[in-house]
């Protein structure tokens, strides 16, 4: 199926150790060239058998998965829960410092669920989105609030912001929710001191603006674009890169024909203005909800002779695009997911072949689902192997498009769908190493249900996630063997970290099962509808000699 | 004859009439995306089909939506018909539960502000709430339960003119000065704990600044004027706001 077949692999080149984490998880993607790896090896191969639990913080936000990246700086983790909890912890203890709650009105409703994927730390402040749609800045040793604004009355666009922001130099930077609703998207920046708009990109250009030819008529007033992941920040170019979502309605396209800019597409804005450097536009059109959200692992790698500055981002249909991050210059195109009928495959200039979209009032079964060839949970590079570290999600849907008024701030899906176990096998999920250029893959292990937790990857070759089981487990970078897990009594949503402090390594996974697509897997397996929810902070270490 | 059809299902079992029309607003309306998934069969909302609900509980909960979670409040959306179907529905795939399946008496809907509304003041409307604007009004301002309630309710009394809402003098607006240097117009929310809380007004949106008393002060009045606030408006649009302000201040 697939259309691109390399036989070079990427060599790493020797900048490539730039995006390693040290003894601190400064950001959320580890640094913000989003490798989820760190060059600690305390922990490795040959002792990870060893690794025991040193502490447990229990946040007691037990409803809507705790989905977080912790940050951890100078022996303090910061971590924040699914209705924007914060709480400052003892990295060595698990003692609590301070706590923050966001006082939430009652009255909110919340269409995509509660969620939060993380803070942002910058000096003296921690920065947080809100499901309001707010963004607050809290003193960092107190876990005071200092200020907070109103990004738009979420009353009215019906968005929430779940992912963590991004600083880049004096600017805080967040994107919202609220791709699959009828709502023009953007990416907004504001001042870190004073909490003023710095700027705003809308992912929808408005009228007069190039782009806007893309969308007919008034649809792009409605158009989705969401922002809902986190961004990479290239120091050198200062540019920002940030991955956008769908385009609305999701499954019926008839009411914006054209290619619907900048919807799945990875954009560049000069970090210090906002202003548009470059865009890849992944899929033009989308009738699938196949956004371009998740996370863009900034690489330097040799690749046909010369050396490149790539960007290898992870679509929602399981297609791995990898880009030249000076110009988005198309280089090559993979798949994580077996299971594909939504086109057959793309070609050497990054175009789609052979559309199969759903069709108004009529059910099809169409690969992957909505739910992903892979979910938003991260994957991760390490420059020991040079391999990129991913999971991949094999499960269809039968989808029925339909037509639907749009209605500001409310869902606007144009369709229904319900998932189903693609022909031939049951639904499955797997996690592989991979060539990042290529999608060459080195090994594979393989899970019942879907793995839906990020991935870390250290300098003592180790991989480490979790399942919705409750494992948390240790594979080999080299081969996948797993060399150790433990149960932790609750699913897995969000991401594991890595941070040393006083000569000692930690290992520090978030456990609490809930979220969007978590609660579709009963659609497939009705045990998981009973899946226990739950939310706490798991820190393992070495035995002390 | 019609009466009499009708006191008839009130009385009889659902009829299976009532149900197809609403397996179609369930499809649209209720199905869709990641929520209850195709017939009720659960998504990222919980699922129908199968479970023990009562038939009020039902009608409550899509009239009024559940607060803090993803189910919003249908009422006025969904027109009265449109409620009774899709309710029906949804008993059909559940399990009976406590009130059984028999038609409940019928909840009277308040329909959406059916007030006779301008259509000056329906571009009002559009244009208070202009999602393309950052400084639209509904910024600062909450009506009809859209918006943020940081300045006074624009509506008690309506202004006259545009040029009211470009000259209006601050009443509650003033100047902030932190012992930082920082100065800005301000509005305070409330000294607390030896707290400040003040929205900063330089620009759209406005922020909500918490610093210890020690360090600000506020003093009336600001070099501030509300043509700030209102400067992303042209006279004539502000004409329309003003007569959907009129419209919600009502006779
Ligand atoms: C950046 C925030 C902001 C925006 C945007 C804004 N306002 Fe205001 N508005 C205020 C504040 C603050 C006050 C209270 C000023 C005072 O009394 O000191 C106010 C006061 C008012 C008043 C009361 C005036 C009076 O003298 O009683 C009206 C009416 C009003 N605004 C209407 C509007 C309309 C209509 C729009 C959009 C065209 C708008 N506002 C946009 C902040 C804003």
């Amino acid at each position: 199926m697939k259309a691109l077949i390399f036989v070079l692999a990427a060599a790493p080149a020797l900048a490539a150790s730039d995006g390693a984490t040290g003894n601190d998880w400064p950001q959320y993607g580890g640094q913000s060239s989003a490798w989820r790896y760190s060059a600690l090896d305390q922990v490795n191969r040959t002792n990870v058998k060893k690794l025991q639990p040193v502490w447990v913080f229990q946040t007691g936000d037990n409803v809507g998965g705790l989905q977080a990246t912790p940050i951890a700086l100078d022996g303090v983790i910061y971590l924040s829960t699914a209705h924007n909890w914060v709480f400052a912890i003892d990295a060595v203890t698990g003692r609590e410092i301070w706590q923050y709650r966001y006082p939430m009105a009652e009255s909110l409703t919340i269409i995509y669920g509660p969620g939060n994927r993380g803070v942002a730390v910058a000096e003296d402040r921690v920065f947080m989105g809100t499901l309001d749609n707010s963004v607050v800045a809290l003193d960092r040793k107190t876990g005071r609030e200092l200020w907070r604004v109103n990004v738009e009355d979420s009353k009215q666009c019906g968005c929430n912001i779940t992912g963590a922001p991004l600083v880049v130099k004096n600017k805080v930077i967040v994107g919202v929710t609220a791709g699959d609703s009828a709502h023009r998207g953007y990416l907004t920046a504001f001042d870190a001191a004073t909490g003023r708009l710095a700027w705003r990109f809308w992912t929808i250009p408005g009228p007069g603006e190039p782009g806007h030819e893309t969308w007919a008529g008034d649809s792009w007033k409605y158009g989705g674009g969401s922002t809902w992941m986190t961004g990479s920040y290239d120091p050198e170019l200062n540019l920002v890169y940030w991955p956008v979502g769908n385009p609305a309605a999701d499954f019926y396209g008839g009411t914006r024909k054209g290619d619907n800019l900048y919807t799945d597409s990875i954009i560049a804005l000069d970090a210090d203005t906002g202003k548009l450097k470059w865009y890849h536009q992944q899929i033009p059109h989308d009738v699938w909800d196949f956004d371009s959200a998740y996370e863009s692992v900034l690489l330097d790698l040799d690749w046909e002779g010369r050396p490149r500055k790539l960007l290898v981002n992870v679509n929602k249909s399981g297609f791995v695009f990898v880009l030249d991050r000076t110009n988005g210059e198309f280089v090559s195109a993979w798949s994580v997911a077996r299971h594909f009928n939504w086109v057959k495959g793309i070609d050497r200039n990054g175009e789609l072949i052979g559309r199969n979209e759903p069709e108004l009032g009529k059910t099809k079964v169409l690969c992957p689902s909505i739910g992903g060839g892979r979910s938003w949970n991260h994957g991760a590079y390490s420059p020991r192997t040079g391999w990129f570290y991913t999971v991949g999600l094999e499960w269809c849907q039968e989808v029925t498009a339909q037509q639907e008024e749009p209605r500001e701030g409310d869902a606007y899906f144009g369709g229904t769908f319900k998932l189903v176990h693609p022909e031939g096998e049951e639904a499955h999920s797997h996690l592989d190493a991979y060539d990042p250029v290529t999608g060459r893959k080195h090994w594979t292990y393989r899970a019942k249900y879907m793995l839906l937790a990020s991935v870390l990857a250290t300098a003592g070759d180790l991989i480490f996630t979790g399942d919705p089981e409750g494992y948390f487990f240790a594979l080999d970078a080299k081969t996948g063997d797993k060399l150790w897990s433990f149960q932790t009594g609750n699913g897995h949503r969000g991401s594991a970290v890595t941070y040393q402090v006083n000569g000692r390594q930690y290992i520090a996974t978030p456990t609490g099962w809930g979220s969007a697509v978590a609660a579709l897997l009963s659609q497939l397996w009705p045990e998981a509808e009973n899946f226990r929810s739950g939310s706490a902070l798991f820190v393992f270490a070495l035995p002390e000699e | 004859m019609l009466w009499l059809t009708l006191l008839l299902l009130a009385q009889a079992a659902p009829a299976p009439v009532e149900v197809a029309p609403g397996a179609a607003v369930f499809a649209r309306t209720c199905a869709v995306g990641y929520c209850h998934g195709t017939g009720g069969a659960a998504g990222r909302a919980p699922r129908i089909q199968g479970r023990t609900f009562a038939r009020d509980y039902l009608r409550k909960v899509v009239l009024e939506g559940i607060p803090s979670t993803g189910m919003p409040a249908w009422k006025g959306k969904l027109s009265d018909e449109e409620v009774d179907a899709v309710v029906a529905f949804m008993m059909s795939v559940a399990t009976p539960g406590p009130s059984g399946p028999a038609a409940a008496p019928r909840a009277i809907v308040a329909a959406p502000s059916d007030r006779e509304m301008p259509p000056e003041a329906r571009r009002g409307r559009e244009l208070f709430f202009d999602a393309g604007r950052i400084a639209r009004c509904g910024t600062c301002h909450l009506l009809e339960n859209r918006g943020m309630a940081i300045g006074p309710n624009p509506a008690s009394p309506p202004p006259k003119s545009a040029s009211d809402l470009r000259k209006a003098l601050p009443r509650e607006v003033g100047l902030a000065r932190l012992t930082n240097g920082e100065q800005f117009p301000a509005l305070l929310v409330e000294r607390k704990d030896a707290l400040v809380r003040l929205y900063d007004l330089t620009a759209a949106p406005p922020v909500l600044r918490t610093v210890s008393g020690a360090e600000a002060a506020f003093s009336k009045p600001a070099a501030w004027s509300h043509g700030q606030a209102v400067s992303d408006y042209a006279d004539a649009e502000l004409e329309a706001v003003i007569a959907y302000l009129q419209w919600v201040a009502g006779p």
